[in-house]
């Protein structure tokens, strides 16, 4: 019998050890790669996916019950003693649509129709082109409303235009009435997640969930309000474009800046769209002078033909 | 010295490159938390702190909900005190009123150090933040100065009763979601650390209430500190809803006069004529032929 | 055989003919097919129209101002004849009643069709707001039925005794035609309430025709769009109505005059007449459509222009000619002349006279709703104009099919043509007794 090679002992032993360390810093790394999933789930959470495709995994403390208010809260009356306004100021829009973004995943908007659109204006050839953000107006005078047959939309004391889809019927006469063309219709069923679809429906909270064949639009995000925030286009705009406040205070504020109302409609020449029909709209415009940023820059985002942008799979 | 051999130097790296691995590992999985404090001091309130906790993400600063913070009160030769825990909520911010905090120590820069700490947890590293501040003594007040009311406040030292002068304070209306600022952005404090500043005319207010604060904002001696002065000259703002008149939008209940009248009057009078006819028609078959044809 | 039972037996109702039977199974697989798109329609949502947030009313709503409008005739036509005792409208009068009644059922069924949750339609009776021009429209259309319902059956229950009479050997027909003629004797006393009644229903018709007519116009002109916010509507309704109505009654008597061998009854005197009331309609229709397509040329905002010139050059400039020459044009002009209004050419031009009705009221929909005041962004290209689906053709012709399903039952199995009243106005009977000739 030969005698072992003694290198080839050590050979064998060190190419070992070598694989050894390196199979076990492997496995380290392998075990925290598996394990991370089971720890996330240390907390209650619910998986839901988002509109454009992602999942998240959210906490079910944070789905909210919205459902539950305040003692003496009517949904029909709204805040006491409060009139929301809303200012935007057109000098500052430049079609970023964070806030059509913002709104559509917040109240999981899933039709092909936006609640809250950003036109692209021009109101005659020598004029200049600008952003027009275009929110449900919460008219004080609401053509929706005066022809509802079975008072599915409703206006509140605190100025909120709200809908109760468990009553409306889908005629669409509110449609037809309407003259700056805000609300929308679910002529199908609304793709949103399960979770939303199961939410009991809350005028408070449009969208959550949408109802086939019937009539959705903006809410200026009284869920929002209750929490004592501001409605989501407000803050997700970042050049500040929306304000929003109770004309009864006299103050609107985009999270950044506080102004009294009376003073910024006067200094800023605010004005209302389409004044001469006498809908009495509860949102002011600014008129886009001194623009902050040019037209064109917003020409990049815009697009003609999709104001809600779909899921990664449709 | 003889070099050593290939064995060892083999092995020595791949145990040096199998604990970078794992080190790596390690590190890789973990962000660095950042937490920030500031503290806020409302006058004849509370005290609390505000945390901010977020980490970099790849676009941009994202907030950390959920995670669980231990706060202490600092004192003498850095001894420690739990003064309770808190989670933050899903923008990142925890809001911990202080309670049971200790005198303040004698014979140090600041009167209260706080320490804000997070142990640590798998997605993120431990971290702490620490905070000091001083008391300071502000009192805000309404004086009638020419028959339009001023708001007024003064800064002093609370322990040596000195006015503080130079410092910058602002004075702001609450409102709804912001609150409204009153004057100028800032007001400097005079030689008595006095500041005085006019309320404009016309300010709404429910039942004609105004709740005004005189801010000194994140001072690096006193942090941020508040006082509050109530007032009520305010306007009482009218009620401009028609909710409860009726009018063509009202709900069913509220149906203009005009529409309750005439319209029904049609209704009934139409269908009276019509449940008379049908009346006719029973008549008709109920009445026998008593004539002959 | 008298000329009494003569006249009974020419103008009792016959059993369908092989072509009856034919017309009828065709009808039925129309509404078959119609009712199998409604369930898709209810299963899938209205997505399956093409109908979107801007044309959010299409064909459903358009026919549904069809049939109303088509309704208006019976009750004028059957008004004045029991309120003038003008009697070239006698043959012609049940088979108004008859059309009037069919429009008015159908157009109730229509407007459910275009609802988004049909299964909340006891909202519209519960929660009701009478401020919404829809209540009122829910209010009249209720209110026609009846009334239109009571023109037609008072005058009937003589001929459902005579029918009694008539089919004495066929027993189970006999009865439902006596049970039906509530014990109709003739009787001096019957004979007081039904004239009574006759009168007092008679004369509500008329205001209650023109309110209706009046109020599916304020459906439109309560609104603030271009083409709809017009003070011209309710009148241009009402004379609309006036149109479609004797072009659908023209081409009714027609058919039915063939098929049941009526030329003794209505003669070619009949159809001069009503070719001459067809005039008169399409002529003042005109008058309506001069006030409301030519005059706002002269100052108009600039929406309105765009509008006009949408009709007249634009878009829809095809389908507005069509309707205009054919309708309103052509139809003056040919029954101008002694032969226009001879029955055959009478018929042809009442049928291109309902057609073209139908389209003008596409033409008062649609449009206005395409032109909204801001501009249309954000939504997929197809979303700027508005054509029909299949399932809306299908649902569309299964109404129009229901329609006249209901008005051939109706014809089949009433005497179309008033028989006691023929009677006494030929001499035949006189007081409810046969003279003896």
């Amino acid at each position: 019998m030969k005698k072992e090679d003694p290198n080839k002992r050590r050979k064998f032993l060190s190419k070992g050890l070598q694989f050894g360390l390196v199979a076990t810093a492997g496995g380290i790394a392998l075990t925290k790669y598996l394990s991370e999933p089971a720890a996330a789930e240390s907390e209650d959470t619910v998986e839901l996916m988002t509109t454009d495709g992602t999942l998240v995994q959210v906490p079910k403390s944070e789905l909210h019950d919205h459902s539950q208010a305040k003692d003496g809260y009517n949904v029909r009356e709204g805040f006491p003693g409060k009139k929301f306004v809303m200012v935007i100021d057109l000098a500052r829009c430049k079609n970023a649509l964070k806030c059509q973004e913002s709104c559509n995943k917040n109240h999981y908007i899933t039709g092909e129709n936006a609640w809250l659109k950003v036109y692209k204006m021009q109101d005659s050839e020598a004029a200049a082109p600008y952003w027009m953000p275009t929110t449900c107006m919460h008219c004080d005078k609401p053509p929706c409303v005066t022809v509802c047959p079975v008072d599915a939309t409703f206006k509140r004391k605190d100025g909120i235009v709200l809908i109760d889809n468990e009553r409306c019927i889908g005629c669409r006469f509110c449609m037809a009435a309407c003259p700056y063309s805000i609300r929308v219709f679910n002529w199908n069923e609304p793709e949103q997640p399960e979770e939303i679809k199961n939410m009991p429906p809350n005028p408070d909270y449009a969208g959550m969930p949408s109802i086939k064949g019937t009539v959705d639009k903006c809410d200026f995000c009284p869920h929002m309000i209750h929490q004592g925030e501001l409605p989501h286009c407000v803050t997700a705009c970042p050049n500040g474009v929306f304000f929003f406040g109770d004309k009864y205070e006299d103050t609107v504020t985009n999270g950044a800046e506080t102004f009294r109302l009376s003073e910024l409609l006067k200094n800023k020449a605010g004005y209302r769209l389409m004044e001469s029909l006498g809908t009495e709209p509860s949102v002011y415009y600014l008129p886009p002078v001194n623009r902050v940023e040019p037209f064109e820059q917003g020409l990049e985002f815009y697009d003609e033909f999709n104001s809600v942008k779909k899921t990664k799979e449709s | 010295m003889k070099t050593p051999s290939p064995f060892y130097i083999k092995t020595l790296f791949s145990v040096l490159f199998a604990l970078l691995f794992i080190g790596q590992t390690q590190a890789q999985k973990k962000e660095r938390l950042r937490l920030s404090v500031n503290h806020f001091s409302v006058i004849d309130q509370e005290d609390y702190l505000n945390i901010l906790a977020r980490y970099k993400g790849e676009s941009g600063y994202e907030p950390v909900s959920g995670i669980s913070l231990e706060i202490f009160q600092v004192l003498a030769e850095d001894s420690l005190i739990s003064l309770g825990n808190i989670d933050t909520n899903t923008d990142g911010i925890a809001k911990f009123i202080i309670k049971n905090k200790r005198a303040h120590v004698a014979d140090t820069v600041f009167d209260f150090s706080y320490l804000v700490q997070f142990e640590g947890d798998d997605k993120f590293r431990s971290a702490d933040s620490d905070i000091s501040v001083s008391a300071l003594g502000l009192t805000a007040s309404i004086e009638i100065i020419d028959s339009i009311p001023h708001i007024q406040a003064k800064m002093i030292d609370p322990k040596t009763g000195e006015a503080l002068t130079e410092e910058p304070l602002r004075v702001r209306l609450k409102r709804l979601f912001k609150p409204l600022i009153i004057g100028e952005d800032t007001y400097f404090t005079d030689e008595e650390g006095q500041i005085s500043v006019a309320v404009p005319g016309g300010l709404q207010g429910e039942n004609g209430q105004l709740d005004f604060e005189v801010v000194l904002d994140e001072h690096d001696t006193y942090g941020t500190v508040i006082s509050h002065v109530t007032a009520d000259f305010g306007i009482v703002p009218t009620d401009e809803s028609t909710f409860n008149s009726r009018e063509l939008w009202s709900p069913a209940g509220k149906t203009p006069v005009f529409m309750l009248i005439f319209p029904n009057l049609l209704i009934f009078g139409i269908w009276f004529v019509i449940l008379l006819s049908f009346r006719n028609l029973l008549l008709i078959f109920k009445s026998k032929n008593n004539e002959n044809n | 055989m008298s000329a009494y039972q003569q006249l009974v037996e020419e103008l009792a109702p016959r059993k369908f003919s092989k072509a009856g039977v034919i017309w009828v199974i065709f009808l039925v697989v129309l509404i078959v097919a119609g009712v199998i798109a409604y369930i898709d329609q209810i299963i899938q949502g209205q997505v399956v129209t093409n109908m979107r947030d801007y044309a959010l009313w299409g064909v459903y709503i358009s026919n549904f101002v069809f049939f109303v409008a088509t309704s208006f005739v019976g009750s004028m036509t059957a008004a004045i004849l029991r309120l003038t005792n003008n009697s070239w409208r006698t043959p012609l009068v049940r088979i108004a009643e008859i059309i009037a009644f069919a429009a008015i059922i159908m157009a109730g069924i229509t407007i459910v069709l275009d609802m988004g949750r049909p299964d909340r339609l006891y909202h519209l009776f519960i929660n009701a707001r009478l401020q919404s021009p829809i209540t009122w429209d829910v209010i009249i259309i209720t209110t026609y039925i009846a009334i239109s319902f009571l023109i037609l059956y008072l005058p009937l229950l003589p001929d459902l005794a005579i029918l009694k009479k008539y089919y004495k050997d066929k027993p189970a027909l006999s009865k439902w035609y006596g049970k039906l003629s509530l014990n109709w004797t003739g009787s001096a006393a019957q004979r007081k309430i039904q004239n009574k009644t006759i009168q007092m229903v008679a004369v509500l018709i008329i205001p209650v025709a023109l309110i209706l007519q009046t109020i599916d116009a304020w459906l439109f002109s309560t609104t603030y769009r271009i083409g709809w916010d017009s003070t011209n509507f309710g009148p241009y309704f009402i004379a609309g109505a006036f149109l479609v109505g004797t072009g659908c009654l023209i081409a009714t008597v027609y058919i039915i005059r063939k098929v049941y061998k009526l030329e003794k009854y209505i003669t070619d005197f009949h159809f001069d007449r009503l070719g001459k009331m067809l005039v008169l309609a399409a002529l003042i229709y005109t008058y309506f459509n001069i006030n409301e397509y030519l005059l706002p040329y002269y100052t108009t905002p600039e929406a309105e222009a765009k509008h006009l010139y949408e009709l007249y050059f634009g878009h829809y400039a095809g389908m507005f000619w069509f309707v205009t020459i054919g309708g309103l044009l052509m139809p003056v002009i040919v029954l101008l002349f002694k032969k226009g209004r001879s029955p055959k050419v009478l018929f042809w031009v009442s049928v291109v006279v309902v057609i073209t009705s139908w389209w003008k009221r596409y033409l008062i929909v649609t449009p206005t709703l395409l032109e909204p005041f801001l501009p249309i962004q954000g939504v997929p290209e197809s979303w700027r104009t508005y054509w029909p689906s299949l399932h809306e053709w299908l649902i569309t012709f299964a109404t129009l099919a229901g329609a006249c399903l209901i008005i051939t039952l109706l014809v089949r199995y009433l005497p179309v043509i008033p028989v006691e009243r023929t009677a006494l106005e030929k001499g035949i009977i006189s007081n409810g007794k046969e003279e003896q000739s």
